[in-house]
């Protein structure tokens, strides 16, 4: 049976986000001239059900919230 | 605040949680890095597909959450095509990518000497001697087994390794590798296509026994139990300094020996395999022209001499393990193999030449007398003690099983299952005690079968009831396993992706696999959530979590790869597997990211990616602040088989790794 299909949307509000949106106004009308600088790495496999996943953001970009995290 | 929400295609949200923390930062140059953050969540059964909104924007491939058997069942599958693809000889399978068989003949092959190699691995035999020196041996059945990899040498020491690794699955997971093993199962989800749904002579399951069977048969016909002598590679890659292009101070083929030979090598052709037995070079007047073609028709055979006595405990250790293997998995089938393979157990076991150093020198470029015996030229394998303790175990297995049937064969070496036993916790001591210490020790992959031996052993133990005055006890080798597997760990720690092996180290898709191998086989001795969890993450970094964002198993996942090289995969299947193009070569697992790529073509070779370009460059880099040292490259093109040749041995460990995620134990 098909799955039904879902997006896993992560939103990231900072303060950097409202310094940012002008600029990606300005530029919203040529996106392609801008280098991507964020991406998402997901295990393409997919994920065990019942197991906390482990997605990646890689980005040249540096959050504001972001810290490290010691394991 | 950052946050992670779940939402339907309608938009109603079902999950919400946080970005979480700074993992490490990914240098791709000294001015550019990256972070590298974690995404963590926990969601049902489905498909889904993560974005990231705000000043930062990503979007992830399409991918499932789900159950291990629908995740793997059909990657597993895929794994089964691949071995089905690599067959040779007569036996071959017709499938999608196979149209004839190769390498007939191969049924009557010469045996050679082990040839002298300069310093740059040519072969050095001087006039007059011939190109190849003639063992005494008579001519030999050679055909079948595996291709290596992208070429169409075979190798005892990797189909050993291949066999063993197979046979184990079998027996230890009957309902994923082996009889049990369920019929049709369904293409893996969010899948770009299926070895299952690929037309005629597609796998119906992923049932190993038959791919395990035509693996040891091969190896069967390499010892000869007549002359106990080793043929232990079938055909040449390597350029002759007097009868080819091997001398590098002259332009002209066979240097300043003047003769009409200017010999070929594997190396100088790309081809169909079935092309082999009659293969003319343009310009030649003649097909296996004796002087040009006649050893890519007629592929030597190399072999041990009936002078030696003794065998090197690398080859003897795992090829004791395949044969032992296949005398448990054959005892209740067929008593005349499983007799014929415990008998040339024990024969080549009692045979190994443990006077070798362990580790033994690293094979530099020539002839190496005091190396490993592994192929010609030698590979990068010097540790052996592993080896012996995994042929020790499963003779202890294999005569344990003979006894209990009550159908051991008379003129065993041994009748005392035991013996074997307390040898291989012997072996296991010397290499907790010589070899891991000390730096030598690896994950599971062909240069060390230590992760899967030691867990064989302990099994091996509990099995004989834990008996006294063992060189190690089963405490000792829980112990042992699972330093090994914290030492991955703790590495993990210091990478940007969490992988419990440096990047750069090579063999990163064989490494990442065997990793969870022994991560499961940690979670199953301990319980302990950690080692699950790391089974899991070391399974995803070779599948896409991870710089590049590739899967390096072709066939799996969305973004794969394309351009392997791989002679009938890039002569007879697609070069866009990823968008679509079929057939490709499922279930092969490539090397992965490397300290280097490398080009070079051939004739016949279709490029790929057609215009050259390299996707991955943007992602070429290394955990932590740049270093030249530790840089890592990954590119998808045919050409840089540094990074895209697949190999029957990088592939091994993923079979025990679906297999193990989906049983959860053995049942053995």
């Amino acid at each position: 049976m098909q799955k039904e299909e879902t997006t896993m949307v992560l939103t990231w509000k900072s303060f950097r986000t409202l310094r940012a949106s002008i600029p990606l106004l300005l530029f919203a009308t040529a996106p392609l001239l801008v280098a991507q600088t964020a991406f998402i790495r997901v295990n393409q496999a997919g994920y065990e059900v019942g197991t906390t996943a482990r997605a990646y953001l890689m980005t040249t970009a540096a959050p504001a919230h972001a810290k490290y995290k010691g394991y | 605040m950052q946050s992670t929400k779940v939402i339907s295609q309608s938009g109603k949200a079902v999950h919400s949680a946080s970005i979480g923390g700074l993992v490490g930062t990914w240098a791709h140059s000294s001015k550019t890095s990256y972070n590298v953050y974690s995404l963590d969540f926990s969601v049902p059964a489905g498909i889904y597909t993560l974005t990231i909104s705000g000043d930062v924007t990503a979007t992830s491939p399409r991918f499932a959450v789900d159950t291990p058997e629908v995740l793997y069942s059909g990657l597993l599958l895929n794994t089964l095509f691949y071995y089905q693809t690599e067959r040779d000889g007569a036996d071959y399978v017709q499938n999608a990518l196979r149209s004839k068989p190769g390498h007939l003949k191969d049924e009557h092959a010469t045996r050679y000497q082990t040839p002298p190699l300069d310093d740059n691995d040519y072969i050095d035999n001087v006039p007059p001697l011939g190109p190849l020196v003639k063992s005494g041996l008579s001519t030999m059945d050679a055909s079948g087994g595996w291709w290596d990899a992208g070429d169409y040498q075979k190798y005892v020491s990797n189909v050993s390794y291949t066999a063993a690794l197979m046979q184990i699955g079998i027996r230890d997971f009957p309902a994923q590798m082996g009889a049990e093993a369920q019929l049709y199962p369904a293409a893996p989800p969010v899948s770009v296509s299926y070895a299952g749904t690929s037309g005629a002579g597609a796998p119906k399951s992923s049932d190993f026994t038959a791919e395990a069977r035509f693996g040891v048969d091969w190896l069967l016909k390499m010892w000869d139990s007549k002359t106990k002598t080793l043929a232990y590679q079938v055909d040449n890659s390597q350029e002759w300094d007097y009868y080819g292009w091997g001398d590098p101070t002259s332009t002209a083929c066979g240097g300043d020996y003047s003769s009409p030979y200017c010999l070929i090598t594997e190396y100088d052709t790309w081809a169909l395999p079935q092309a082999a037995d009659n293969y003319r070079q343009p310009g030649d007047l003649k097909a296996c022209d004796v002087d040009t073609t006649y050893f890519i028709c007629n592929r030597p055979v190399f072999t041990t001499l009936p002078t030696q006595i003794k065998l090197s405990p690398n080859l003897a250790g795992r090829l004791a393990a395949d044969f032992a293997l296949c005398a448990t998995l054959e005892r209740n089938h067929d008593q005349a193999r499983a007799n014929r393979c415990l008998a040339n157990a024990e024969t080549i076991y009692a045979m190994a030449d443990l006077t070798f150093t362990d580790p033994a020198p690293s094979p530099g470029s020539g002839s190496c007398s005091d190396c490993l015996l592994t192929s010609m030229p030698a590979n990068a394998e010097t540790v052996w003690d592993d080896d012996m303790e995994l042929g020790a175990t499963e003779l202890y297995f294999a005569l344990s099983t003979a006894n209990a049937s009550g159908r051991a064969q008379a003129g065993l070496t041994q009748t005392d299952p035991l013996v074997y036993l307390k040898q291989a916790t012997q072996f296991a001591k010397n290499y907790t005690n010589n070899i891991y210490p000390h730096g030598y020790g690896d994950t599971l992959n062909l240069y060390d079968v230590s992760g899967l031996a030691h867990f064989e052993l302990y099994r091996a133990l509990a099995a004989a009831g834990n008996p006294k005055g063992l060189a190690m006890s089963r405490t000792a080798l829980r112990k042992q396993l699972l330093t090994q597997v914290d030492a991955a760990i703790a590495q993990a720690t210091s990478d940007a992706w969490q992988f419990g092996e440096e990047w750069d180290n090579g063999d990163v898709t064989s490494h990442g696999a065997g990793l969870s191998v022994m991560a499961s086989e940690a979670y199953w001795l301990t319980g302990n959530e950690k080692y699950n969890q790391y089974a899991q993450r070391w399974l995803g970094n070779i599948l896409g979590a991870n710089a590049w964002g590739t899967s390096f198993i072709v066939g799996a996942g969305t973004t794969f790869p394309n351009c392997i090289q791989h002679q009938v995969a890039n002569l007879a299947g697609s070069l866009s597997g990823t968008t679509g193009g079929t057939p490709i070569l499922w279930g092969a697992s490539v090397e992965g990211p490397s300290n280097d790529t490398s080009s070079g073509t051939l004739s016949g070779m279709n490029l790929c990616p057609a215009d050259g370009s390299d996707a991955f460059e943007v992602f070429n880099g290394n955990s932590g602040a740049y270093s030249d040292s530790t840089y890592t490259y990954y590119q998808d093109n045919v050409q840089s088989y540094t990074t895209t040749e697949p190999a029957i041995d990088l592939t091994a460990s993923s079979f025990l790794m679906w297999s193990w995620r989906m049983a959860g134990q053995h049942s053995f």
